[in-house]
């Protein structure tokens, strides 16, 4: 997992709370302007949409059932009946293609959310929670953050029986520690902040203190993280299909599409070659829209990153 | 130079030719006396070349023991033999190998076999009957692997160095074909490291045998390499090649390149849909060969919707299965005929159910089981099984049945297999008969003695009436009774609706124009007969 | 700082402990029937039980992971249940090959990414920076498994540039095992053809590997050299009349390096993490290999052994990576020891 950062300094820049309408319309006019600045990052940027525009669209377009299976007109190439050819069974590629950007991407979503939730929680808890747990807990993911993510998804999908299900379960247990550390850096650098105290002062419940103001300036933050993730996490589960301990054929997920292409790619390179194109452009999409978003969001990291 | 030498009648012409000719007679003496010498003891002649083998899958360990799993076999037959053995091809006779005769008591229980003299193992060791009583009750006493192919065997004596007997508790007509599988051990090596498990984990990476190759290296999971036994017993008069390499590619695209790239010239596993280019291509021969195996989608007989009768006629029904030899096996294939594989001895002509959807789905009503949802077990590696998976839900999603999908590897089949709860409604699984006796096929597969995971009875059927048939036709030796006893069996398990008999595939292998003397090894399933083959 | 060092490396040991009770666990509730798997299909309950005693597996549970603990750190990591050898000796002739294939990779990785982020960074905002940028952005976002179907399949079936598969070819010699890692064997040797045909063999595998973490060496060095280069010292430097060259490989890069080695560092325990998508494709006989082929025999105790050692090796590389930066460069250091945690 790339580190966003963890400089207190930098925190002191941002404001409590909310922004304003007209800090809203300005905030629109900056995003364009960036966009201009940086053409390659505004591309990544209608990738990711595209392709989030595909898993959830993408079946009602599909021309085919992607469970349609035809023996009779197996491996087809590319054609005007078949855009992205047939596969070993007959199936259209190119609905598998469509039908595979919602697995592969919900999938992803999923990690990513019980991911980035219980590690918010256990940050949280570590940053507020007195000496002895934050010790705990952060103990608890130093260990977590020392394991390689990859082997251990492996085992753990191993250990679950294999499938989507045990892959999805697997990588958020081995993903949630770096938002744990994440969150528990900003939530501690904000919570020792002036405003804070002022609001404990005035009698503000903790829970209220952590709602409504502590975790709204490390949500943007956080959402870099995420969108960097998206990436990582991608490759992560398609290669985990790809090796057999997540998700198994007939699903039309990416990794396993792979996996079965390269079983017949020296008659048929495009039952391959279009979902690996398909994970290869969602990820570049996600990072650089994640990278976009590094730049913007941190005055000194951006000063550091020479934009 | 002498500038007077012209022609050879000068002197030193006479010379040198009288050189040569007592050189020449000399030499032509020598491989007389050789050759004569040879016909006595141990043929010496060059083997050359290099068999460089493709196949999908390593094997699992290099015991004998385990030699009924085909990926052991293939292995096997290259540094072991056994005391009688199958040559390739189909129809293939049982011929002495390490025993050159035998008899077997009125009884039945007491073979005694005659061994072969003269025969070396591979450390120069010679082979004698304390090495074939030794082995048979090492498998005896480790009760595994080829133990469930010996059926009634109890123990093996040593009479003389040239004579073993093999005794049994019950007369066992299928014994005899089963030996082709046992293959003999060196008791002294063995001895030597048997650990605490018999030896199984020296023997999974070395090489206790008589065979013509020996065991060089293993790289776990990527290349096996052999290399000819100098001192092998049948000789090296012939061709014959030196090395013999495995490649293990699990991929058919893999393979096809290793084969059109020249790092491998024979290739296991190329995909039906590649084949055409390489019946065009000069450089290359198919070998198209039919076989004793058959594939089969079992049916559950004890628990879930298939437990009646009524629901497995509806899936036999529902099943194409003339799609399914001409699009997923490309034509190379037959349908099934029954359950028995047709190529096999006491084969009757069974008929088979007719695909019609329309009667599928009323005798699914019939049954109350419209619209349910079935499980159905398959090997994704395995092409016929996955694409007979794919097949079947499409048709079935049609009549509005739902099947869900359980790719597994063969060993979580085999766990699967444990209790009929346990057990897929459908179970997509070869039969591998290791010799072309019915009994391999009908006892091994449907007797109810191996169900429960204790074998490969994965409709889990449990029948009386037909174990009695089965184990009847063990205990005679009369072909007629016997074939009467199975042709009885097949139609039980026709009208029972046991499994979908879906097919007899035939192996196809590709070879380099330069390999020679190939022919498919049918009793040994998935293997080569490298001794046979030759490189140009 | 030796405090810090101390609580880092109690981390470690507690980590690797952890990582201990973590396979144990994952190798309880890895489905399958280890003792069935033993003894294959069609064997006697007899022989089953048997198995069942042989493998250790009637014992109690802390028994087991005891007597487990004890065996690991005898180096010993079971038995495979499928091919009924010591886990340690496939590991121990799975091991070698994919160190070299990380050594090759992290070479490739260095003599490309280093130079490309230096030059992408002296020429900022110009073409050739924009076309390395997209190519870092490329490397790293395509699947390391794809990359290596792809490479494999043009570059070495279409192209027959290079091999397709397997360590060496099958004609090779390989000599003796003087440390057991069949490159650097070959070398010390001086046996120049097996060399030969073990690098060629290498490169593909080396390169689909490499890909991605090269994109992002080439990010790193590129953004720590800008912000080198808009220091105030390196205008001094340009004033004192030093050619460009010197100027960025003499000033810039020697402090931008410093965070590029420390991702280098981290990136060796990544990248054999990473083996396990890309070998299988080569049939290349390592660790990633033999990891694919575990899963798909349900060997748990090998997937379990790898899981060990893979960790082991990502922990303790990151923890020395870790004390060389703390020691190398005085900024981490402060921040490092500074903080509570």
């Amino acid at each position: 997992m790339s580190a966003v950062v963890s400089d207190p300094v930098m925190l002191a820049e941002r404001s409590p709370g909310g922004a304003s309408m007209e800090q809203r319309e300005g905030r629109t006019r900056r995003i364009i302007a960036v966009l201009r600045t940086h053409p390659v990052e505004a591309i990544g940027l209608c990738i990711a949409l595209f392709m989030v525009l595909v898993a959830l669209f993408g079946p009602l377009v599909a021309p085919q059932n992607p469970d349609d299976v035809s023996f009779a007109t197996r491996m087809l190439p590319p054609s005007a009946t078949n855009w992205f050819g047939t596969d070993d069974a007959g199936r259209d590629v190119l609905s598998r293609v469509l039908y595979g950007a919602r697995t592969t991407l919900s999938s992803v979503a999923i990690v990513i959310l019980i991911a980035a939730s219980v590690g918010t929680l256990v940050g949280t808890l570590a940053a507020l929670g007195g000496r002895a747990v934050d010790e705990f807990l952060m103990r608890l993911t130093d260990i977590g953050l020392s394991f390689p993510p990859l082997v251990l998804a492996i085992g753990l999908s191993a250990a679950f029986g294999g499938g989507l299900t045990a892959a999805i379960a697997a990588i958020s247990l081995s993903w949630w520690p770096g938002y744990a550390r994440l969150v528990r850096t900003l939530v501690a650098d904000t919570a020792n902040r002036d405003f804070v105290e002022n609001a404990r002062v005035l009698g503000v419940s903790r829970l209220r203190l952590v709602l409504r103001h502590i975790l709204p300036n490390a949500l943007d933050l956080l959402f870099v993280q995420v969108t960097l993730d998206i990436a990582f996490v991608a490759l992560t589960l398609s290669g985990l299909s790809f090796i057999g301990a997540g998700a198994r054929p007939p699903s039309p997920e990416w990794g396993a599409m792979i996996s079965e292409g390269s079983q017949v790619i020296t008659s048929a390179w495009w039952v391959a070659a279009f979902p690996g194109i398909a994970l290869t452009l969602t990820a570049i999409g996600f990072s650089l829209v994640g990278d976009l978003l590094r730049g913007q969001l941190d005055p000194r990291l951006k000063t550091m990153l020479g934009r | 130079m002498p500038t007077h030498s012209r022609g050879l009648l000068t002197r030193h012409g006479l010379r040198y030719l009288t050189a040569a000719i007592s050189a020449g007679s000399l030499s032509l003496g020598l491989v007389i006396s050789s050759n004569s010498l040879a016909s006595a003891s141990v043929k010496h002649a060059s083997p050359s070349g290099t068999l460089t083998i493709a196949t999908d899958e390593p094997p699992q360990t290099f015991d004998p023991i385990q030699s009924t799993n085909s990926t052991v076999d293939q292995m096997n037959l290259n540094d072991y033999n056994a005391l009688v053995q199958y040559g390739p091809g189909t129809n293939a006779p049982l011929d002495p190998q390490l025993a050159t005769s035998w008899t077997i008591s009125p009884s039945g229980l007491d073979y005694v076999f005659t061994l072969r003299s003269g025969v070396k193992f591979h450390d120069g060791s010679s082979f004698t009957a304390t090495d074939v009583a030794f082995t048979f009750n090492r498998i005896a006493k480790l009760g595994l692997g080829v133990y469930t192919e010996l059926g009634p065997f109890v123990d093996a004596k040593v009479l003389s160095p040239s004579k073993v007997e093999l005794v049994l508790s019950k007369k066992y007509s299928p014994f005899l074909d089963a030996l082709s599988r046992v293959y003999i051990l060196e008791a002294k090596l063995v001895t030597a490291h048997l650990g605490t498990d018999e030896g199984q984990s020296w023997l999974a990476t070395h090489d206790a045998g008589t065979g013509p190759y020996e065991l060089d290296s293993y790289v776990s999971g990527s290349v096996a390499k052999f290399s000819a036994f100098p001192g092998y017993w049948q000789g090296w008069t012939g061709h014959h090649v030196a090395n013999v390499v495995y490649k293990f590619l699990a991929s058919p695209s893999a393979q096809q390149e290793a084969l059109q790239s020249g790092q491998a010239n024979v290739a296991m596993n190329i995909a039906r849909t590649a084949l055409p280019a390489f019946k065009k291509n000069a450089s290359f021969t198919v070998n198209v060969s039919s076989t004793l195996e058959e594939f089969y989608v079992f049916m559950n007989t004890q628990y879930g919707p298939t437990k009646d009768v009524l629901v497995r006629q509806a899936l036999a029904d529902a099943y194409d299965y003339k799609t399914h030899i001409s699009s997923i096996l490309g034509g190379y294939g037959e349908e099934a005929s029954g359950a028995l594989p047709s190529a096999m001895n006491c084969h009757v002509d069974i008929k088979q159910p007719t695909f019609n959807l329309t009667a599928a789905k009323a005798l699914f009503a019939k049954a109350g089981y419209a619209g349910t949802t079935l499980t159905m077990n398959y090997e994704p590696e395995t092409f016929e099984q996955a694409d007979s998976f794919l097949l079947l839900q499409s048709d079935l999603q049609k009549i509005g049945i739902t099947v869900k999908g359980v790719p597994s590897t063969f060993p979580q089949t085999v766990t699967m297999l444990k209790t009929p709860a346990t057990t897929p409604n459908l179970v997509a699984l070869y039969a591998f008969p290791v010799d072309p006796n019915p009994n391999e096929v009908l006892y091994q597969t449907f007797y109810s003695g191996f169900a429960d995971g204790k074998g490969y009875n994965a409709s889990q059927y449990a029948n009386p009436a037909y174990d009695k048939l089965v184990l009847a036709a063990q205990q005679t030796t009369s072909t007629a009774t016997q074939c009467a006893d199975y042709a009885k069996a097949q139609q039980m398990l026709a009208d029972q609706y046991v499994a979908i008999n879906v097919s007899n595939p035939d192996y196809v292998t590709v070879l380099s124009k330069s390999v020679h003397g190939y022919d498919y090894y049918v009793m040994h399933t998935q293997t080569e007969d490298t001794y046979n083959m030759w490189v140009s | 700082m030796v405090a810090f060092i101390t609580k880092r490396i109690g981390t470690v040991v507690l980590s690797l402990f952890v990582l201990t009770i973590v396979a144990f666990v994952l190798a309880e509730v890895i489905p399958g029937d280890p003792a069935r798997t033993y003894v294959g299909p069609g064997a006697t309950a007899a022989a089953i039980k048997a198995a069942e005693i042989h493998l250790g597996l009637n014992r109690p549970l802390v028994v087991q992971y005891w007597t487990y603990l004890v065996d690991l750190l005898h180096a010993n990591f079971g038995i495979s249940v499928f091919t009924h050898r010591p886990i340690t000796q496939d590991l121990g002739s799975a091991l070698p090959p994919s160190l070299e294939l990380v050594v090759i990779a992290m070479v490739l990785n260095i003599i490309v990414g280093i130079p490309l982020g230096v030059i992408s960074a002296a020429r900022a905002g110009g073409r050739l920076d924009a076309v390395t940028r997209v190519g870092a952005m490329a490397g790293a976002g395509i699947p390391p498994f794809f990359l290596a179907v792809m490479l494999q399949y043009l570059i070495a079936f279409r192209l027959n540039w290079f091999p397709l598969s397997g360590e060496f070819s099958t004609t090779v010699n390989l000599g003796h095992a003087i440390t057991g890692f069949p490159l650097l064997d070959a070398l010390l040797e001086g046996n120049w053809s097996v060399l030969g045909d073990g690098l060629d063999h290498i490169v593909l595998p080396a390169i689909a590997l490499a890909a991605g973490f090269t994109g992002v060496i080439v990010r790193t060095v590129r953004s720590s050299m800008i912000g080198a280069l808009g220091e105030e010292y390196i205008v001094l430097a340009y004033a004192k009349g030093l050619t460009e060259r010197t100027v960025l490989v003499r000033h810039a890069l020697r402090n931008a390096l410093l965070p590029s080695l420390t991702i280098l560092g981290m990136q060796v325990g990544w990248m054999l993490g990473s083996t396990i998508l890309v070998e299988s494709v080569f049939s290349y006989p390592g660790i990633g290999t033999y990891a694919v082929n575990a899963l798909f025999n349900s060997d748990l105790w090998a997937i379990v052994g790898i899981v060990l050692v893979i960790g082991a090796a990502f922990i303790v590389s990151n923890f020395i990576t870790d004390i060389v930066q703390m020691i190398a460069d005085p900024a981490v250091r402060a921040d490092r020891l500074g903080r509570s945690s």
